[in-house]
């Protein structure tokens, strides 16, 4: 058995020896690398952190040094590492120093090493976006994908050009579990898709209570309900180039929807037509909805004053019914900012939202900034480590909610990505990497942005050809309002 | 002897001549009639040198021939380079297609004709703006890989090996493999004995690969049939020459001495050219798009002053070159104008891809930036390809003028990697990186960015011009298209509070809105000293006086009115009319 390992180890120091160059000069610099992948926590399941040097360069060397293993590989201005051996390596290891040498002007350089901290809590292994060119009014192809974040395995699992090129909105797991699912198709054929494992229902969700089909929402933990919101939402542009687009409401309610009776349930409070309210969630027990809930002001005119609270209001998942009393949980009238995307941890601890200087639509706001309230001790967390200069929204948790993945702006304005984020147990967050690719170009190179990404612990159970034939071919079941 | 050399030497230069003359033709008029087509073709694709780029050509069927025909229409950026590739193709599937005629008629001169027919209905494909070299390539494949497998000797082996090349052909020409197994089946039955077998399993592939593929390319039944054609008309060369085969074959008549299918096909491409002739006026409006395009706003102006053409896209780009050399006022109603939409093309699902593409040019010329980049955007979205060079450098351009250099990047590194673009990304890289060497264009386009922030529908042009003329008064082309937007749409109340609050009288007033302020003063009944604050010349007024006594006497008709105010305010006010939709 000894022998066997000298034999490994004098083949891994053979391989070394073939792969060692001389340095010719060090660097107390660390290395501009793309994407920026430095000093990252990282869970032990992610795909290889591939990258490129963004210089004029003939060659690059990374070498990864763990505590029992390394990993060296070479590449002319990028970095990718073998998928096999970087999973044997991140398996066993708790820390790695990178360390990046470059060949410049027929000298190598190498530059100061950083780190990659990996973590015993893993990500939820799938993640789904919407892809979408930043056409920010009106679309023409859209795709939904599911990506397996353990490699680079990418599923379109609803694409409009096999449904008349109609929208396809957000696509949202019931706590991360790809069993129970659902996106809204529009269009004539069109309707909300719901997915109860791989059986796929096309729903109608409009009443005559409701103001609008349903929009944002989410599952309540025991699959029979989800809330939305209704909305009428109306696009406007700015002057100044980089704010772009402003979606605002000039109405929105909530109503929550029985899927197993095929009824709406709304009451007074949550549908009253001096206040605006919208992006509601279910809390981690399904005892609580959490909505953003804003004074109607005059829009456009006094849209700079739009500012939504977060609020809270009880219900009782056995009858199906709303409490009559709100509670403010962040009031915007304090903090003068507005507060959307709301999203739960399912392990009930916090609360993670967007926050903007006004309105409900920060995607094009540079300000909007992702925060983390502590539901317990109602502390707001404001993340600096994760934020950065352009907008950063549209989260998911992780079902363990030790992770995070938001889009963010924050590399060109322009297109989102995905980003993920680690709370330790201690809710410290650290600095966020974006989704690894194969080719650490890819991004540099693509049109699509990265729209509402979503975490889930396994692969739907359905795809694109799946939905085609919803689309087309199935009849959407209508709802009533409740009690009507 | 000496005659025999020279009868021979003769005929060789009649056949050479016979043989050249066609492709001369054909350069010639892809060439000097036809050029902006070609050069929009190239602007609504981008061929970037990467990987993942590259890549993305396995995500559709017909990938080789895309791949290629995507290739080759970069040159079309070179004037006379799309001619030369339309030219070679040409030759290329007359020399196929005459190789495949030869497997079904005995050898003749004829066939020669018979080939040329089809060649040139192909080649007449061209003048389709959606028509792409992707489709040439299919054709040019298809044919290569039937030819290729005729040369296979045992027919066991060809038996064996068809199916292969069936489905391998759908990944390399996608629909166009129907082509090649209609070859194979004709030739088959042709070729005794006839094995039924094998052509029922050729026909099973066809039908079943697309329907097989479908999950992996995720389209939808009818392209997976067709791709890359969009159009089932684009196949009628290869209908043309399908024809000629059947024919022969259901004839029993293997000689060209079947002289009906060379007179039918002939009679095939006549019509096409009857019914589907080349698009003449649209080859003018694309010049003035593409002339445009390469910064020639004064060859737009000559040009639209010789076509004078009624048309929207075309008055569109009249306008922008009126505006650059600061005439809009002054000649705007020398063209055809259909009212506002001929300075801004309305954007939406259904405006058309050509008016989308193009929508973004006149928001950058009068500088408002988050307009000209959403239509770049749509632009970019809708072309036929979703890859516009063209937009992405309006994209670049932009985020330069607004400051986002990150964004600028993007778009510059991605046409640094293509093959005619990147000296263009590198002057804008160099100008990012070194502000001093920022042009003209885009510092002017910077002090025009507006100071201040509002919301405005994407159809309300109103708001956003009148913001960018409060933000910079010297703006002009912002202002003039603010005025102009107002006197095309008739509102002279409007017309009049901005003329009041924002024009300059630094500037000669444009006879344009001395006429329409003279409507406004006769309407007001205003007195002398009212009239005289806008310093209207004299001759004006007394022209205004004629054409009031000319509107009386006439009784309110055109046709009693002097041609002299054809191109007057006061005669589009009373008569301009817009078309029912």
């Amino acid at each position: 058995m000894k022998f066997k390992y000298l034999i490994i180890l004098s083949l891994n120091l053979l391989v070394a020896c073939q792969q060692a160059i001389d340095i010719d000069k060090k660097l107390n610099l660390l290395p501009t690398i793309n994407p920026d992948y430095i000093n990252v926590t990282i869970p032990r399941n992610i795909a290889p952190l591939n990258f490129m040097i963004k210089d004029d360069i003939n060659g690059v060397q990374v070498i990864l040094q763990g505590e029992q293993n390394q990993l060296i590989a070479n590449g002319k201005n990028d970095i990718r590492f073998n998928l096999n051996k970087w999973k044997k390596l991140i398996d066993k290891e708790k820390t790695l120093k990178v360390t990046v040498s470059v060949k410049k002007n027929n000298e190598w350089i190498q530059y100061r090493s950083f780190h990659w901290k990996i973590v015993e809590d893993e990500i939820d292994p799938y993640l789904s976006y919407r892809l979408i060119e930043p056409g920010y009014e009106v679309w023409n192809k859209i795709q939904l994908a599911e990506r397996c974040i353990e490699n680079f395995e990418e599923n379109i699992f609803a694409d409009n050009n096999l449904t008349e090129g109609s929208c396809m909105n957000c696509h949202i797991y019931n706590q991360q579990n790809p069993s129970q699912s659902m996106f809204h198709i529009r269009g004539k054929h069109g309707g909300t898709i719901l997915n109860n494992k791989g059986k796929l229902r096309k729903l109608k969700t409009k009443t005559d209570k409701m103001i609008s089909k349903a929009v944002y929402g989410g599952f309540h933990p025991g699959g029979r309900y989800a809330v939305f919101s209704t909305n009428y939402i109306i696009p406007e542009f700015h002057a100044e180039g980089s704010k772009k687009l402003e979606v605002y409401d000039t109405a929105s309610d909530l109503a929550i929807l029985d899927f197993e009776t095929n009824q709406s349930i709304t009451t007074p409070l949550l549908t009253d037509s001096t206040n605006f309210d919208t992006f509601p969630v279910f809390s981690a027990d399904g005892k609580h909805i959490y909505y953003c809930a804003a004074k109607s002001v005059s829009v456009p005119d006094s849209i700079q004053k739009l500012k939504y609270s977060i609020c809270s209001i009880s219900f009782n998942d056995v009858n199906g019914e709303v409490g009559s009393v709100a509670d403010t949980i962040w009031n915007a009238r304090l903090t003068e900012h507005s507060a959307c995307h709301l999203k739960t941890s399912p392990d009930g601890k916090y609360l993670l939202f967007t926050e903007a200087d006004y309105g409900t639509f920060p995607i094009w706001h540079r300000e909007a900034d992702l925060r983390l309230i502590d539901l317990k001790t109602g502390k707001v967390d404001s993340l600096k480590n994760v934020n950065a200069d352009y907008s950063d929204s549209y989260h998911s948790w992780s079902s363990n909610s030790r992770w995070f993945v938001f889009a963010s702006k924050r590399d060109n304005g322009i297109y989102g990505k995905p980003y993920f984020c680690y709370i330790d147990k201690n809710g410290k967050a650290h600095k966020p990497f974006v989704l690894p690719q194969k080719n650490p170009a890819f991004y540099d190179f693509s049109f699509k942005s990265f729209n509402i990404p979503e975490l889930s612990i396994g692969p739907l159970p359905f795809d694109a050809m799946d939905i085609e034939k919803v689309y087309w071919k199935q009849e959407a079941e209508s709802f009533s309002d409740k009690g009507i | 002897m000496k005659i025999t050399t020279l009868s021979i030497s003769n005929n060789k230069a009649i056949s050479a001549s016979l043989f050249l003359v066609p492709g001369l033709l054909i350069f010639l008029f892809y060439l000097f009639a036809f050029p902006y087509h070609l050069f929009l073709k190239e602007q609504i694709r981008l061929f970037v040198f990467s990987p993942d780029y590259l890549l993305s050509y396995l995500n559709k069927p017909a990938s080789l021939a895309v791949f290629i025909g995507d290739f080759l229409t970069q040159f079309f950026y070179l004037k006379g380079a799309g001619s030369l590739l339309i030219t070679t193709f040409f030759y290329i599937h007359w020399w196929l297609f005459y190789k495949v005629l030869k497997e079904f008629f005995s050898k003749n001169y004829l066939l020669l004709v018979i080939a040329f027919v089809p060649a040139l209905i192909e080649v007449l494909m061209h003048y389709h703006i959606d028509y792409s070299l992707a489709n040439s390539a299919s054709i040019t494949i298809g044919c290569l890989l039937y030819v290729a497998t005729t040369s296979i000797k045992k027919e066991t082996i060809k038996h064996f090996i068809v199916p292969f090349i069936i489905i391998i052909g759908y990944w390399a020409i996608g629909g166009m493999v129907v082509f090649y197994i209609f070859l194979t089946l004709i030739r088959s039955i042709r070729i005794q004995p006839f094995k039924l077998i094998y052509s029922l399993i050729h026909i099973v592939l066809f039908i079943a690969i697309p329907l097989l593929t479908r999950p992996y390319y995720l389209i939808p039944i009818k392209e997976a049939y067709l791709y890359p054609f969009n159009n089932f008309t684009y196949a009628l060369p290869l209908i043309t020459l399908s024809f000629v085969i059947v024919t022969s074959v259901l004839t029993k008549k293997f000689t060209p001495g079947s002289r009906f299918s060379l007179v039918v096909s002939i009679l095939v491409m006549f019509t096409f050219i009857l019914v589907d002739p080349p698009n003449f006026n649209r080859e003018k409006v694309l010049s003035l798009s593409c002339e445009g395009y390469f910064g020639r706003w004064d060859k737009v102006l000559n040009l639209s002053s010789s076509y004078k053409l009624n048309n929207k896209l075309a008055s569109y780009y009249t306008n922008i070159a009126l505006s650059k050399y600061e005439s809009l006022p002054e000649k705007l109603l020398e063209f055809y104008q259909p009212f506002t939409e001929s300075l801004f093309l309305p954007l939406g699902r259904n405006s058309g891809w050509l008016n989308i593409l193009s929508s973004n040019d006149a928001y950058y010329q009068i500088g408002d930036m988050n307009l000209t980049q959403h239509s770049a955007h749509l632009g970019l979205i809708f072309s036929p390809y979703n890859r516009s060079s063209r937009m992405v450098k309006r994209l670049a351009e932009t985020n330069m003028v607004i400051g986002e250099e990150e964004a600028a990047m993007k778009y510059l590194h991605m046409l640094e990697k293509t093959l005619f673009h990147h000296k263009w990304a590198q002057k804008r890289i160099d100008m990012i990186q070194n502000p001093e060497l920022l042009s003209n264009d885009i510092l002017e386009k910077q002090s025009f960015l507006p100071q201040s922030d509002t919301l405005r529908k994407g159809e309300d042009n109103v708001t956003g011009l009148r913001l960018l003329v409060e933000s910079n008064p010297k703006n002009r082309s912002a202002l003039d298209y603010l005025l102009c937007h107002h006197l095309l749409s008739k509102n002279l109340n409007s017309f009049k509070t901005d003329f009041e609050k924002y024009f300059r009288f630094n500037r000669q007033l444009p006879r344009l809105y001395g006429e329409a302020l003279l409507i406004i003063l006769y309407q007001q009944k205003a007195t002398k000293e009212e009239i005289s604050k806008f310093f209207i010349q004299s001759s004006l007024m007394n022209e205004f006086i004629k054409y009031t006594d000319e509107y009386s006497l006439a009784n309110g008709q055109r046709t009693g009115l002097s041609n002299r105010f054809k191109n007057s305010y006061w005669f589009y006010y009373h008569f301009a009319q817009q078309r029912q939709k």
